[in-house]
């Protein structure tokens, strides 16, 4: 990858991200429009972008997927350009990427398909510009549902991948 | 031509039989029978001192629930009994037991001198009016009666059935507690039916799909005791673990023994691939078995140590896969709809048990070892993991119940599809593992 | 003999029960793993035990075993003849107990076809197993206990299970000159005529059935019976011919229908264990018959194919078991053709039941 489509990539991926901010924005209260360190707000909450909370709650710290499926979806891809954004501005965190399944699988598959899923997520991150020294990538199958219905609508949120952020050790 | 041959072999026929029928014997066959438990009596046993009255009845007791929980026998209770056994040496009087239908009876005898526990047992068939095979004695500690009645289980089921027993075995399994959002796990063993419970690990970490080792003294499982999952080896007896490959930035799980016990097989993630590794057990680099980009997963050995059979995604759904034992072109021996998962060679060597899953429900299933005579033994909202009795005759296994309050318990099944029960543990259960029969 | 093996075993068992013992067991107050060095195995036990086992009960007891395979053993009628509550109270008022079930709801059972309601035959297991406090009862899932070549409704719960259905017979108050003896309801075991598994009967009805191998045509039946009834017709014209020549009585041959109905009794006490190596195994059985239409003599096996010793021995002994059980007072043989059936040899061919 040269240069040129580096920058392009990013300009791009910044365009999307802002999109994707400014519909978590608006949700918020368009709170968050003013830049960093601003004191417009309480530092370490969600308006605060600097903050752990913002990357959760604002950037998005999760990605769905189909039934026993690793691709990324186009939300999910949107939700991951402003991951890979926030990341490169906050240089002082580092990420573990949680790969999980629904209940609907055995085992070791869902074990598998939850690594993969993770991969996935790791791999666009790196194509976005993220250093891949600063993800890692663990997997739990399906041994840490977040919704515990046996339906479609809970399985939904629980085949996900999911950017936990650590904060660098001087940090 | 072929309808002369056809008369004349009808001709040949009909000439035979009206030689049966002037001066051979009548002969027939039956093709029809029935399946049904064998009705049996197990009186209890004969205390020869008086230390040993305690577990007279103990042992007829376990002996009874061993043979009866297969669903091959059925106990003829004792108030239904006619005649007592006061001595183990005096004739059986079979009589006495034809009128209450017994087809098998077992006569015992038990004493105790200090800490020991001597027990006597024979089997007869009462039908035939004859011992089934020798008496036979065990000895052990008072601590150990349970086992001796295993033992004399194991003894009566091998002779009845002709095949080897599995009471004298255990179970390890992951202890389950707290809700699905926030299940506490942890590594437990117990005999093969719910007695003599003890933890292995605490619930600190999420502990998976424990393995026996082909002597049992070991175990084989995953933690995620780093944050990681990797694999771990426990020794039984002391409770001393150590993790088996600590390689940075992988995961490893689903191992397994081979069959010689000095090496296993387990699955490695690397870079969001899973495939199959056998490593030593003495160090070494795992070796790579396969190399698709496909999830290559849940291997198990055949009983000879010549083959694996393990689950792949690689044809775009699970399904199971048999290749040689150092890896090499894997053969598909799924066909049928669905998904295959979590395959296990029988001790047998006779078939292979999988978990499969269509249209939304469960199933434990064998075949055969090349796939053909797919049968389906159970249906449910969630069962998995299949694990065989040491002699290939019982499977258990996991079921979830589902929704938010649901729970996992141990059932186990006889392989025609028979004799479906639950196995008495306290609190949740899943991924049990057989262990081999106790020497 | 090997008295310096003995005791170098036993010194070896108790080292290493020692060593088990003795080691650090935090996790696990009950020392399991110590018993089974000190339990031995049958070999050992055989070669151990042999020497002081010369006046020891095994010989005891065989010797007074062999009258009871004397032909003329008066067997035992059905259960329902024989069965010790046969003696209770005259009164069947009497309180009501496992043993006295309420008769007056007792009928035979109606040909609905409930698998899955079955009530559950075996004895609880709170019976057999007290031992230690447990959770409830195994939940057993088992459509029906018994497959039978034709399908049984469930008896009523309190029915005795028996071959034969039988109404309930209460003694009257006013009991009339010839009092009947109290007679305990019976009706055939439930059963169904393949084996139920959970995935056949809990699955929906949408759920893809398990391949099979294509199912083996059907043994050359109609052949066979063609066979049959030509080789009745030609025997029964050879017939009086024969009844001549012989001095016992001989008659015409078997007819198909005499012979369907001994191997109809036969089957229905052939338990075949379908799960084992057994069930592959075809045996054929001979054996000499009384005129009373009972076993004379042992049964003997003349052919086997299919499995190995142990199997073959298990398939025999089932073989023998419904022989020998199902001949109750005596298989109901004509009399008159006894020269016919005084030989018997059953062919027991488990194919058909591996697949049900």
């Amino acid at each position: 990858m040269n240069g040129l489509t580096k920058i392009g990539f990013l300009l791009a991926a910044l365009a999307l991200a802002g999109c994707d901010n400014s519909g978590a924005f608006g949700l918020g209260g368009g709170g968050g429009l003013g830049g960093p360190g601003s004191g417009q707000f309480e530092d370490g909450s969600a308006d605060d972008p600097t903050s752990v909370a913002h990357f959760r709650e604002r950037v998005g710290d999760r990605v769905l997927f189909f039934v026993d499926q690793s691709t990324l979806n186009e939300e999910g891809r949107l939700t991951l350009l402003a991951q890979a954004n926030w990341l490169l501005e906050n240089t002082d965190y580092n990420a573990v990427i949680e790969g999980h399944a629904d209940e609907q699988g055995t085992r070791e598959y869902n074990l598998a398909l939850g690594a993969r899923r993770a991969s996935a997520v790791k791999e666009f991150l790196v194509s976005r510009g993220i250093a891949g020294s600063r993800l890692s990538t663990v997997s739990f199958g399906k041994e840490r549902p977040l919704e515990v219905c046996s339906a479609e609508a809970c399985y939904a949120q629980n085949r996900r991948a999911v950017t936990v952020l650590k904060a660098d050790v001087n940090f | 031509m072929m309808r002369f041959l056809a008369a004349l072999l009808m001709g040949l026929t009909v000439l035979g039989q009206m030689a049966y029928a002037q001066s051979g014997p009548l002969r027939i066959e039956i093709t029809d029978g029935v399946v049904e438990p064998l009705p049996y009596a197990v009186p209890d046993f004969v205390a020869e001192n008086s230390a040993a009255g305690g577990y007279a009845k103990q042992l007829a007791q376990v002996i009874a629930s061993d043979l009866s929980g297969t669903g091959l026998f059925r106990e003829i209770p004792e108030k239904a009994h006619i005649a007592k056994i006061t001595s183990f040496s005096a004739p059986v009087q079979f009589v006495d037991w034809k009128a209450i239908n017994a087809q098998a009876l077992i006569t015992g005898a038990v004493s105790v001198s200090g800490g020991n526990l001597e027990v006597k047992f024979r089997v007869y068939d009462v039908f035939a009016g004859q011992e089934l095979g020798n008496g036979l004695r065990f000895k052990g500690t008072v601590e150990g009666w349970r086992r001796m009645a295993h033992k004399v289980a194991d003894a009566v089921y091998s002779r009845i059935t002709g095949e080897g027993g599995y009471f004298d075995s255990r179970v390890v399994f992951v202890s389950e507690t707290g809700p699905k959002s926030d299940r506490k796990k942890r590594l437990a063993i117990m005999d093969y039916d719910g007695a003599n419970l003890q933890y292995l690990t605490d619930s600190s970490s999420i502990v998976l799909a424990p393995r026996f080792s082909p002597t049992g003294d070991k175990v084989l499982y995953t933690s995620y005791e780093t944050g990681f999952p990797q694999v771990y080896i426990l020794d039984v007896g002391s409770v001393q673990r150590r993790v088996l490959n600590s390689e940075a930035g992988t995961m490893s799980f689903a191992p397994r023994f081979a069959p010689d016990g000095k090496s296993l097989l387990l699955s490695i993630t690397r870079d969001g691939n899973t495939d199959i590794y056998r490593m030593s057990l003495a160090g070494g680099a795992p070796k790579r078995l396969t190399a698709s980009p496909a999830i290559d997963t849940a291997p198990s050995f055949s009983p000879d140590g010549s083959k694996i059979v393990f689950e792949s995604d690689r044809s775009g759904t699970q399904q199971l896969y048999v290749m040689p034992a150092a890896g090499g072109e894997p053969k598909r021996i799924s066909f049928g709809q669905g998904r295959y998962g979590t395959p296990v060679w029988s001790p047998r060597g006779d078939l292979i048990a999988f978990t499969k899953q269509n249209k939304g429900r469960f199933h434990i299933g064998v075949m055969r070892t090349d796939g053909s005579e797919e049968r389906l033994l159970t249906a449910s909202f969630l069962d998995e993991g299949p694990t065989w009795a040491p002699n290939g005759r019982v499977i258990m296994f996991t079921r979830e119940t589902q929704g938010a309050s649901g729970s996992s318990a141990l059932y186990s099944v006889d392989v025609s599809g028979r004799n479906l029960r639950k196995v008495k543990i306290t609190g949740g259960g899943s991924d049990p593992a057989w262990s081999p029969l106790q020497e | 003999m090997h008295i310096g093996h003995y005791i170098s075993g036993a010194a070896h068992v108790g080292v290493i029960g020692w060593a088990l013992l003795g080691s650090v067991f935090h996790s696990a107050p009950e020392p399991v793993e110590t018993v089974g060095v000190a339990v031995i195995s049958e070999a050992e036990f055989a070669a151990l035990s042999e020497p002081e086992r010369a006046p020891a009960p095994e010989t005891d007891v065989a010797v007074p075993v062999a009258p009871e395979l004397a032909p003329s053993q008066p067997f035992v009628g059905t259960e329902t003849d024989t069965v010790p509550d046969q003696n209770r109270p005259e009164n069947a008022e009497a309180a009501e107990t496992e043993e006295a079930p309420d008769m007056s709801g007792a009928e035979a059972p109606e040909p609905a076809e409930l698998i899955d309601q079955v009530p559950d035959m075996t004895p609880p297991s709170e019976e057999i197993a007290a031992l230690q406090p447990r959770e409830a009862e195994p939940e057993t899932v088992q459509p029906a206990p018994r497959v039978a070549p034709e399908p049984v409704a469930p008896p009523e719960p309190d029915v005795k299970i028996d071959d034969v259905v039988q109404e309930a017979v209460v003694p009257e108050e006013s009991s009339e000159a010839t009092p009947q003896e109290p007679q305990e309801a019976t009706a055939p075991e439930a059963a169904s005529t393949e084996i139920a598994t959970e995935a056949k009967v809990g699955a929906p009805k949408t759920s893809v059935r398990p391949q099979l191998r294509p199912r083996p045509a059907a043994p050359a039946e109609p052949r066979a019976n063609a066979n049959d009834s030509i080789a009745a017709a030609l025997a029964e014209a050879g017939a009086e011919e024969q009844a001549e020549i012989r001095a016992a009585p001989s008659g015409p041959p078997l007819t198909r229908g005499e012979k369907d109905a001994l191997r109809i009794s036969v089957q229905n006490c052939w338990v075949v264990d379908v799960g084992s190596q057994s069930a592959n195994v075809t045996v054929t059985v001979g054996m000499k018959m009384t005129q009373e239409g009972k076993v004379d003599g042992a049964i003997s096996l003349l052919a086997a194919e299919g499995g190995d010793e142990s199997a073959t021995k298990v398939a025999f002994e089932a073989a023998r078991r419904a022989v020998l059980r199902c001949q109750k007072g005596g298989y109901k043989l004509p009399i008159d053709k006894y020269e016919h059936w005084r030989e018997i040899e059953i062919t027991f061919n488990p194919e058909k039941m591996r697949l049900k």
